[in-house]
């Protein structure tokens, strides 16, 4: 039986850094293959060396039995190798026939692009697989589930019959979900193949027929899906038992400390993304906002933080309406820590030091001030104090932010929020990308923060998370909020449906 | 001179460098390699012209050589930029102070003069026109007796829109700016098409140069190009880096700067005169839609409490 | 203690990224870490990329060389000329590097310098009191027009979200010019001849006291010297240097944590237009004695590229200040002395820039520095 991919003794170095320790690796046609293991262990290196991206420093690849060296994506490509990346590589400005077919277009006889032949070779495509489209629809505009299946289409328009998808489901509604691996279906019975890189452990059991598990660079295990369950799956990632569900004491919720009352507001477009949003976070609970990427939570969270502006409604926090000029520092005056959901971007500075990050929020406390100098002995002693609590790895608080892991930098910046003791903790999205063991940690820090008698509202489109985690659960869709329940009474796929919109009419 | 009759000949002419330093730096910028070294190509390339011109007694070595000096100096800032991974806005700045400091420089050890160098071995372009259109009224004079850099100027932005958003090359140079992960993920090799960019910048760079040094005047003077390139540089970020905006832009500027130039000659105060061009950049800049749609949103806000703190710029 | 961070403070980057398919400029302060030997290493290539050309124009690179250094260093008159080149570029540099820190990018110093000089000027021929005085009212007078000058590209970009870049250039020309209109109306001398425009001579009062007479160092180089100790105790020490700092290197998230990042342009604006007119000032009271048309040979521009060479911190902007003064002096004298034109020092100039901006590619790995100018790396890379 000839394999579809083999990669023997696959070895890959950064410097001092081993990604890939050698590796192999096998997948078989028709074949929906699942690829697991936390960041950092190497998945990503991986299929970047099969997509010719990187070149290892050691082992061959073989493909349908021929042995390939795949020095460019060009050579990948022309071995029937197809990429879908966790941050799509669609140009924004052009439309989805010319995105699809950007790799090779079709022309006419005087050279200029076939712009009409375009959009019917995206026609076909939509037919054979069942992904339908519009060709002529601007990329920039579309929602992201549609954006993704552009780059399926762009795949399969270049001839792959491997098609690897580098965590695939972060931006997507539980329906559309399905919807995809709806997809893997039809692409299996073409005799194709799929690689699923992943750490969502749900999915690789409900998708996938065979893993493959690392850990640190090494491969730590392999399985046929049905024979192996969650929790063998994480511990074969993570090295140790993990604990997948959080334990919560019942906890009485006493005065508001947040009110929103019928907000809206724009997102950078000017288009309405907050439609009259109330909503309500007392002392001693955690609120959690569930929904798809895109609904409005953002901007809603934005809102909330002073971070963006609201021309309908009104926010108050501990009583005290949130207005004036410079509104972040009014809501962190107030009491209100903010975990970004865009840690790289907006809760930190990457290229400043740990502790000029560290600082951000604090500085202007008068246990760090000595007239208008800053007491840096005093700071940079607290520092190091408080990552030593937060169990933080880094090199020196001189170090640049970017040294850090994601979730390292995580923690830093929960820490940081934390020790401003804040009545109100934002918290977006503040396990995304980051490792088991320090979500774990900041899992753990958030029921702290509750359990002290503090409010805490979490936004998270990981609906494992919001349900362990919250009292009371809101759903946003479209701006709106669509369902609201309490935690005992939740489940997952009442929450599904709303996610998507479906909501239950007598 | 009657100023009406053939004003809007001297237009054009004066338009021409930043049309052409413009058109040539839309490639740069749409691939992704920001350009601004305009200025000091444009400054070497008039340099390098005179120089052909002047040792082969020809236009066309001018010409040549004009070409030649552009491509240099953007070659330079490629293998400073795209392969030893320099930062371009330093470096643009650097090999702008080194084109300064060169043709300085070679204008005294090889001409052993400072200043301006005039001289009768320098032969200048040779103006033509052309046939069926130069007899059109009013327009005509447009297509009467202009070196072909200024009929280049046109044919080569109007040449520039179809290539960027009809052919196969263009649409890789814009995936290339846009995302040049998408672009090299489909297999487009960005690094060579960014160099293929940098260049041909270089190639209109030269032609601009040409056309200072050489199109109606014959000299070289230190620093002749004056801010140009800086000028062109504004053109293209009015427009977004779009052909027909860029054609626009430049007309504007030049245009500004050919009535600086008119009212020079009614000995109205020459300093005060002589700031129009580089004023108009800036009172143009700041007459965007943006701009004003900004200042708008401020005015708005500051009769209610809240303040539009959306992400920086 | 001095704060000392192994990575430096990187370049402050002009982004000219396409964003939606439409062209947009933006300012990003990317980090790049420069290495004292990257510094070191494109110095070197300058001096000997320099030394080609002096080679191909016909002349001897060794002797050429050696004329420069005994400009720069090789007597009395050639260390007083080196200080008096260096001094102009220690205000226009620590403006520079202050705008850069605080993420604007302000090409506008020539032009401020020029307009501080003019109300210099203005000051200190119209009025004859005590020298102290005197030279304080001039100094305002310069501060003021620098920093109101600087104040228009200052609100055109936080109010009007207008890119400085560009503008501020443009303004460096409407400077230039006005300055020329000004003396040429109202101040020009009656002894000047020709083309060449200039103002009466400054009361004595408002000159600046020579150090060492009759060598022209000024007390103007201790002025200098006090910018950049200023510029070093705001950044490092100060509450408002943390915010200037971290408002460099990430507006959003500086916003995010209650900072009013457009305060903080405005005022980084605005004291680099004062530090430039200071700059000015310092060149007419120290030196011309009256204000001169084109007196400036591109000192705020120079300015710039001392801060860049820098690397925009006090103690490596006062290197640069020096190593490009003393690249000036010997230049001026190579010119006196050989055939060789003042321009190869514009040259060196532009090639050492050019190199430092460079990723060093472990070519300059093989350069050995002492112990302790190495500094550590921390690479983690995500797989």
């Amino acid at each position: 039986m000839v394999l579809a991919v083999e990669m023997h003794n696959i070895t890959k170095k950064f410097g001092n850094l081993i990604a890939n320790n050698n590796i192999n690796f096998e997948l078989h046609w028709g074949e929906v293959h699942g690829l697991c293991g936390e960041n950092g262990a190497g998945k990503t290196t991986l299929m970047n060396i099969l997509y010719g991206l990187y070149q290892p420093d050691a082992g061959k690849i073989i493909i349908n039995g021929k042995e390939c060296r795949l020095n460019s994506p060009k050579d990948a490509i022309s071995a029937g190798i197809g990429m879908v990346h966790q941050h799509f590589s669609l140009v924004p400005s052009m439309t989805v026939a010319e995105n699809i077919v950007i790799g090779n277009p079709p022309k006419k006889k005087n050279g200029l692009v076939d712009k009409k032949g375009s959009i019917e070779i995206v026609k076909e495509l939509s037919a054979k697989y069942g992904l339908d489209i519009n060709p002529a629809a601007i990329v920039k505009l579309l929602p992201v589930g549609l954006q993704q299946r552009v780059e399926i289409l762009k795949a399969l328009y270049l001839g792959a019959n491997i098609l690897i998808m580098d965590e695939p489901t972060a931006v997507l509604t539980p329906q559309e979900i399905s919807q995809l691996f709806v997809t893997f279906e039809a692409l299996k019975k073409k005799n194709k193949s799929i690689i699923l890189i992943t750490h969502k452990l749900k999915e690789v059991k409900e998708a996938t027929d065979r893993i493959t598990v690392m850990r640190l660079g090494k491969i730590t295990g392999h399985a046929n899906t049905a024979d192996i369950d969650e929790h063998e799956i994480a511990r074969m990632m993570v090295g140790r038992e993990v604990l997948l569900r959080v334990n919560k004491e019942y906890k009485k919720s006493g005065d508001t400390i947040l009110k929103v009352s019928n907000i809206s507001c724009n997102d950078n477009r000017g288009v309405q993304v907050v439609k009259d949003i109330t909503l309500e976070v007392r002392s001693g609970e955690i609120v959690g906002i569930a929904g798809v990427q895109g609904n409005g939570q953002t901007e809603l969270i934005e809102a909330i933080t002073g971070l963006r502006n609201v021309y309908q409604g009104s926010i108050e926090i501990l009583g005290n309406t949130l207005g004036g000029k410079n509104l972040p520092a009014r809501c962190r005056s107030l009491g209100v820590g903010h975990i970004s959901e865009d840690r790289q971007n907006i809760g930190s500075a990457l290229n400043a030091s740990i502790r000029d990050n560290f600082l951000i929020n604090i500085y202007k406390k008068k246990e760090f001030k000595r007239g208008i100098f800053l007491d840096y002995k005093a700071i940079d002693d607290t520092c190091i104090k408080l990552l030593e609590q937060f169990d933080v790895r880094y090199g020196k608080i001189q170090d640049p932010a970017y040294s850090l892991s994601g979730g390292n930098l995580q923690k830093l910046i929960v820490a940081r929020e934390i020790y401003a003791k804040p009545r109100l903790l934002i918290a977006a999205q503040p396990t995304r990308g980051v490792d088991i063991g320090a979500t774990e940690f900041i899992h753990k820090k958030l029921i702290e923060q509750r359990n002290d008698g503090n409010a805490v509202l979490l936004v998270s489109n990981d609906l494992s998370e919001i349900m362990s985690l919250s009292d009371r659960i809101y759903v946003i869709y479209k701006g709106t909020f669509v369902g609201e329940v309490n935690q005992t009474d939740a489940t997952e796929e009442q929450l599904g449906l709303w996610m998507a919109g479906i909501t239950t009419s007598y | 001179m009657d100023i009406n009759a053939t004003i809007l000949a001297v237009i054009a002419r004066v338009t021409a460098p930043i049309l052409l330093c413009a058109s040539g730096g839309i490639y740069s910028e749409l691939s992704g390699a920001p350009n601004i070294t305009l200025e000091g190509a444009m400054l070497f390339a008039s340099f390098t012209g005179v120089v052909g011109s002047y040792y082969f007694n020809s236009s066309i070595a001018g010409i040549l050589f004009g070409v030649l000096g552009g491509v240099l100096v953007n070659a330079f800032f490629g293998f400073l930029h795209l392969k030893l991974e320099g930062d371009a806005t330093v470096t643009a700045f650097a090999i702008n102070t080194l084109c300064l400091g060169m043709t300085t420089f070679l204008l005294r050890s090889i001409f052993h003069t400072s200043g301006t160098l005039i001289d009768s071995r320098i032969v200048g372009l040779k103006p033509f026109s052309i046939p069926l259109l130069k007899n059109i009224p009013v327009l005509g004079q447009l297509f009467t007796s202009q070196p072909f850099t200024i009929y280049f100027s046109w044919i080569f932005i109007a040449f520039t829109y179809m290539l960027i958003y009809k052919t196969q090359f263009g649409m890789n140079i814009r995936a290339c700016g846009e995302n040049p992960s998408a672009a090299s993920s489909v297999g487009i090799q960005v690094m060579r098409i960014r160099w293929i960019c940098v260049l041909i910048t270089g190639v209109l760079c030269g032609l601009a140069g040409v056309q200072l040094s050489l199109g109606y005047l014959t000299m070289f003077s230190e620093n002749m190009t004056a801010g140009r390139g800086f000028i062109a540089i504004a053109a293209i970020l009015l427009a977004k880096g779009k052909p027909l905006g860029v054609l626009a832009a430049s007309v504007l500027f030049g245009i500004s700067e050919t009535f600086s130039n008119q009212v020079q000659l009614l000995n109205i105060s020459s300093y005060i005169v002589l700031m129009i061009p580089y004023l108009a950049v800036v009172i143009i800049l700041l007459l965007q839609p943006e701009q004003l749609n900004e200042l708008r949103l401020r005015l708005m806000s500051m009769h209610s409490n809240r303040h539009s703190t959306n992400k920086s710029d | 203690m001095l704060q000392k961070n192994s990575w430096g403070y990187g370049w402050l980057v002009l982004q000219h990224h396409i964003e939606q398919g439409e062209l947009k400029m933006s300012l990003e302060f990317r980090q790049k870490p420069m290495k004292v030997r990257t510094v070191v290493g494109a110095i070197v290539i300058g001096i000997l990329i320099g030394a080609v050309i002096v080679l191909l124009s016909g002349n001897n690179p060794a002797y050429v060389y050696a004329k420069l250094l005994k400009g720069s260093f090789g007597s009395a008159f050639a260390i007083s000329s080196t200080l008096r080149w260096s001094t102009p570029l220690l205000f226009t540099a620590v403006a520079s590097a202050i705008s850069f820190r605080g993420g604007m990018f302000n090409m506008g110093v020539e032009g401020q310098l020029y307009l501080g000089a003019m109300a210099a000027t203005i000051v200190g021929i119209s009025y004859n009191g005590p020298h102290i005085l005197t030279v304080v009212l001039c100094f305002m007078a310069a501060v003021i027009a620098g920093t109101l000058y600087a104040l228009i590209p200052a609100f055109m970009r936080v109010y009007l979200k207008a890119n400085e870049i560009v503008t501020t250039l443009m303004l460096n020309y409407v400077a230039i010019n006005l300055t020329n209109y000004l003396t040429k109306t109202f101040f020009l001398s009656r002894d000047s001849m020709g083309d060449s425009l200039a103002t009466r001579e400054l009361y004595e009062s408002a000159k600046l006291t020579k150090l060492v007479p009759p060598y022209s160092v000024t007390t103007g180089l201790l002025m200098g010297l006090l910018m950049v100790m200023l510029f070093y105790i705001y950044m490092n020490k100060s509450v408002k240097g943390y915010e200037v700092h971290i408002s460099g290197v990430n507006p959003d998230f500086s916003r995010y944590g209650g900072i009013s990042v457009d305060k903080v342009r405005i005022s980084v604006m605005l004291i680099s237009g004062a530090i430039a007119g200071l700059g000015g000032a310092a060149e007419i009271m120290g030196v011309q004695g009256r204000f001169i048309s084109k007196f400036s040979p591109d000192f705020g521009f120079d300015g710039m590229l001392t801060a860049l060479l820098g690397n925009s911190t006090p103690l490596g902007v006062t290197l640069s200040a020096i190593f490009m003064g003393a690249l000036k002096a010997g230049a001026l004298s190579i010119e006196r002395t050989t055939n060789v034109s003042r321009a190869l020092a514009d040259v060196i100039k532009g090639i050492v820039i050019c190199f430092v901006s460079v990723r060093t590619l472990g070519i300059f790995d093989r350069i050995k520095l002492p112990k302790f100018t190495r500094r550590k790396k921390s690479e983690v890379k995500e797989a």
